[in-house]
């Protein structure tokens, strides 16, 4: 209550000033009349009552300004006033204040743009309940033949069982089905199989009706799933009489059981139905399946992985075909990670690299507005000596300077924050499917709040900044006479020196980080996948089980479809396969033996892809043939099977003998539902299945029927058509569709995209990295430039006339662009040298990112440093050249 | 106004402006006059010191104001005493007292 009325008081000054103003006028006012009277009653004339009065009052605004001080309204008041007094001198030079708000636009829009990614993609939690404790499980090898990251296992699943450092944990496996009912057409739908346990480790269960039960997940249970929201929508338009209704994926009826809720995706955004995994303990062969859990409270990732991997060698006794020696051999470990980690992936060095760089960026931008601000202070030295020799008091000075940079940076934030909103509308279409969580990226909140506490300290910085350069101006000194005639004063032109090799330098890392990067693209782009991408289509076409029973029925509509495709015009080859390369992990890597050589016991068995294509496909792909034949379609008739093996799978484990004639099977010795072997008619060049920059791994082709020797059937009722044409294949996907709809009606056409957009995924990643550091680079090589070039043309202003001296002396215009352009070389060269430096300095952060070349890549430097010092010495031309063009008597005139 | 007069003390004022307002409502001149009045002429406000000094007290709620018309016709500022303000002055007043016989003993002391 006692504060109620100074607040009252203080606001009333504020909002009705003017009212309070004249109270205090007419109450003075009263006050000297009263006064002037007394004299008057006291026998003074009334002119000299008057004066008596106004002397014994004393100075009105005095007293006034002691009124309003105590107001305390006072800062508030003086505020506005510095601020419309910074508006007024921003408004006088409109050229510095917008060079000066583009720069700041510039580096904090790219921040914000940044953080705004960072953001999305690695601080804001995943969209599922306490996501926090969430972790992916999975194993590591010490590399070799294993891959390095080694999925879970259904056996490891059971061998953790009684792990006590997750509440839950589950199993899921990602694939593709052909969705058929009488409801809708065809459709080819992500699926995710999973265990029962997944719905308790996400903590989400069914908007409607319920998850798997027990029972479900057993093997032999009633086929049940869980489909998603967006399915249910569009497919089923939202019938709420959902729950009980079959569906058929993949030939098998299944019951739907549940609805998810919306906005509910795992793993990934695809995935529109959920079915039960149903382990069997009797056959725990499955592998390659990726492990999720929640953690107990409190528990680290780090903790679980000892845990786990104490419990690993139990798997031993769980199925009998992993010999302990294996675990021994690959250095196998559990590796527990935040789930967050998993989704994020590859992604987190690029991003926090790329942060780095715009954060030099923004620093590049600042130290340009500093410099801009340094000179705009030189050249108010004259003003601020006549206002500190009229009474201005210093520390008012620096609250209008730093109500200056206030205004900058906030017109320079909002216009940075409008372009990363902008950058971040467009980065969906800009970035590759391969960024994850691209939907959650957004500029919310918490971008904004970080953009305005670096725009805060940036902005305190710059205000500060030139008052501290204008701290010892003395008014007398000052006014004395001409400031500019004399030689330019050191201290500043350090200063100003020290801003621009400070840019040099930063923008010199930012050079040598992006040009890293690009090299490795390129490095990337020349590998040779092993396969030839232009002019190749490709589709899937799946066949369900319920109406193409057995291997034969499906070999015969795969051939059927690629004849009639090769009577196409334009098609010179077609062919078909399981899968892909580089088109996602292929999840059939599996141990492989050699006839007459035994893996010796306790000794990991090689692992090699097992894939599965038809005759015209190795032609379509452009993979060649390096011994023997290629598949025929008479293959499929052999007694044994015939198949092809990559040059790696030759010449590691064939080699010495002759791979021609050799026999191969996968499988693992001894192991019940042993394959038999197949002879080996033929050897192809490898190919980078995995990724583009891991070496290829070894690959058994088999043809779609392979009697006796292996059940390729399953595997060839998904296949991957590949279709090499003459020229841009157009029309040829409405032709394909409509073939197929005449083969058959039911069958969906998925996946349709060239081959070149296959490779270009892969890529994403780098891509990515790539064109946000080139981005950054350029920007801050273009602010760099134009620091260097801001400051010689000061410096060589101001040395205009000693130079006019000097030619007035004999030096030629020649020695005199001479001596300009070698300043500002001078101090390019020792940007560069400290940048380089800094960058080689700074290596460790940059080699997650490269491929194929060291951080400290000679070409890289060698090239960096040239633009470098080019645009240094174009920087420097003009104002040189200006220098040679004084008219040395107009110069000596100069003022 | 001789020789004789002077500043009041540093502090002081806030006490002679609400002793002078627990006689009668007052405006800004009025209080100067009264407070040279009562004082014999000794004490004398300097206006550069009584118009804060009304506006802190004021902001303390001690004083009150409002603008009333003067016997001569004028329209002036009057201060007036709250409530606060009189248990302020017997406070303030008490405090000084003792400050003055404090000051008084410790000159008699030597």
């Amino acid at each position: 209550m006692r504060g109620t009325k100074r607040v009252r008081m203080w606001l009333r000054g504020l909002v009705a000033k003017r009212s309070v103003e004249r109270e205090l006028d007419e109450e003075m006012r009263f006050h000297i009349e009263m006064e002037a009277a007394k004299h008057a009653r006291a026998g003074h004339p009334p002119v000299e009552a008057r004066r008596r009065a106004a002397i014994a009052f004393g100075g009105i605004e005095d007293h006034k300004e002691a009124m309003r001080e105590g107001r305390g309204a006072r800062g508030v008041e003086r505020l506005v006033s510095d601020l419309r007094f910074a508006v007024r001198q921003l408004r006088k030079t409109p050229g510095f204040t917008a060079a000066a708000v583009l720069t700041l636009a510039l580096g904090i829009g790219g921040n914000a743009a940044v953080v705004s990614v960072v953001n999305g993609v690695l601080l804001r939690p995943l969209a599922y309940p306490d996501a926090g404790r969430l972790a992916s499980i999975g194993h590591r090898s010490r590399g070799g033949d294993l891959p390095e990251r080694v999925p879970h296992s259904s056996a490891a699943h059971v061998a953790y069982e009684t792990a006590r450092s997750f509440e839950s944990m589950a199993l899921y496996e990602t694939w593709q089905g052909s969705l058929t009912d009488r409801q809708a057409a065809p459709e080819w739908v992500d699926v995710v199989t999973a265990t029962r346990s997944l719905f308790d480790v996400l903590r989400v269960q069914p908007a409607l009706g319920r998850a798997f039960s027990e029972e479900e997940d057993r093997r032999g249970g009633p086929r049940v799933a869980v489909i998603s929201h967006g399915l249910w929508r569009q497919r089923y338009g939202a019938d709420p009489g959902i729950l009980g209704r079959v569906l058929t994926l993949d030939g098998v009826d299944r019951e739907v059981i549940g609805v998810m809720p919306e906005g509910f995706a795992f793993p990934s955004r695809a995935p529109v139905m959920w079915v039960p995994m149903r382990i069997d303990r009797s056959d725990l062969s499955g592998f390659n399946t990726p492990g999720i859990g929640r953690l107990r409270p409190g528990v680290t990732p780090e903790q679980a992985t000892m845990e786990l991997t104490a419990l690993l060698p139990r798997i031993t006794t769980v199925v009998d075909f992993i010999p302990a020696a294996v675990l021994r051999d690959t250095g196998l470990r559990t590796e527990v990670r935040p789930y967050l980690d998993e989704v994020v992936g590859n992604v987190k060095p690029a991003l926090w690299a790329l942060w780095a760089m715009i954060g030099l960026v923004l620093a590049i931008a600042c130290v340009n507005v500093a410099g801009l601000l340094l000179v705009r202070a030189e050249a108010r030295r004259r003003e601020i000596a006549l206002r500190l020799a009229l009474g201005a008091e210093r520390h008012h000075l620096l609250a209008q300077s730093l109500a200056e940079s206030g205004i900058l940076l906030s017109l320079g934030s909002a216009v940075g924050i409008l372009f990363a909103w902008l950058t971040v509308r467009v980065l969906p279409r800009l970035a590759p499917s391969s960024l994850p969580r691209i939907e959650d990226i957004g500029v919310d909140g918490t971008v904004i709040a970080i953009t305005m506490c670096i725009a805060a300290v940036v902005a305190f910085l710059f205000g500060v900044v030139p008052v501290a350069r204008n701290r010892r101006v003395a008014p007398a000194s000052m006014l004395g006479g001409s400031d500019r005639s004399g030689t330019t004063d050191t201290r500043s032109g350090r200063l100003r020196h020290t801003l621009v090799v400070a840019q040099v330098a930063m923008a010199t890392v930012l050079l040598v980080g992006s040009g890293l990067v690009l090299r490795s693209f390129q490095k990337l782009r020349g590998v040779d996948p092993g396969f030839r991408t232009e002019n190749v289509m490709t589709f899937r076409i799946a066949l369900p089980s319920a109406r193409y029973a057995d291997a034969q029925a499906v070999a015969r509509f795969h051939y059927a479809m690629l004849d009639r495709i090769r009577a196409m015009p334009d098609v010179e080859h077609a062919g078909a396969t399981g899968q892909l390369p580089l088109a996602g992990y292929s999840s059939l890597i599996d141990p492989v033996r050699v006839e007459g050589r035994p893996t010796p016991p306790g000794v990991m068995p090689a692992l090699v892809e097992m894939r599965v294509a038809t005759p015209g496909y190795f032609e379509a792909m452009g993979i060649p043939l390096k011994a023997g034949r290629l598949l025929e379609r008479s293959d499929t008739d052999r007694k044994t099977g015939a198949v092809l093996v990559t040059d790696h799978v030759a010449r590691s484990l064939v080699a010495p003998r002759t791979p021609l004639g050799a026999r191969v099977a996968h499988g693992l010795d001894g192991v019940t539902g042993e394959r038999k072997f197949s002879d080996v008619v033929g050897v192809v060049g490898d190919v980078r299945g995995v990724a583009l920059d891991k070496a290829p791994i070894g690959a058994i082709y088999y043809a779609m029927v392979n009697r006796d020797s292996v059940d390729m059937d399953w595997l060839a009722r998904s296949m991957v058509y590949a279709v090499k044409t003459t020229m841009p294949p157009a029309t040829l996907i409405s032709s394909v569709r409509r073939t197929l709809a005449e083969m058959d009606p039911q069958l969906p056409l998925a996946e349709t995209r060239t081959l070149a957009s296959v490779v270009d995924a892969a890529e994403g990643g780098m891509r990515f990295s790539m064109v946000g550091l080139a981005a950054a680079a350029l920007v801050g090589l273009f602010m760099g430039a134009i620091g260097l070039y801001g400051v010689l043309s000061y410096v060589t202003a101001q040395r205009t006339r000693e130079i006019g001296v000097r030619m007035a002396l004999g030096a030629t215009p020649g020695t005199v662009r001479g001596s300009v352009l070698r300043h500002g070389l001078v101090v390019a060269g020792a940007g560069l040298a400290i940048g380089l430096a800094a960058a080689v300095s700074l290596r460790r952060l940059a080699t997650p990112l490269l491929y194929g070349i060291t951080p400290t890549d000679p070409l890289t430097l060698v090239a960096v440093s040239l633009v470098l010092l080019l645009v240094g010495a174009l920087a420097t031309w003009l104002p040189a050249r200006r220098a040679a063009r004084l008219d040395p008597v107009r110069a000596l005139r100069w003022e | 106004m001789g020789e004789s007069s002077a500043e009041p003390l540093r502090g002081t004022i806030d006490l002679l402006i609400l002793r002078t307002l627990s006689l009668a409502p007052m405006h800004g001149w009025g209080i100067t006059q009264r407070i040279q009045q009562l004082s014999d002429g000794v004490l004398e406000v300097n206006q550069g010191s009584l118009y804060p000094a009304l506006q802190r007290l004021e902001q303390k709620e001690w004083i009150d104001s409002d603008w009333q018309v003067t016997d001569n016709n004028r329209r002036a500022k009057y201060y007036r005493l709250t409530p606060l303000g009189r248990r302020a002055l017997g406070a303030e007043t008490e405090s000084w007292r003792r400050l003055v016989l404090a000051v008084e003993q410790l000159l008699r002391s030597t």
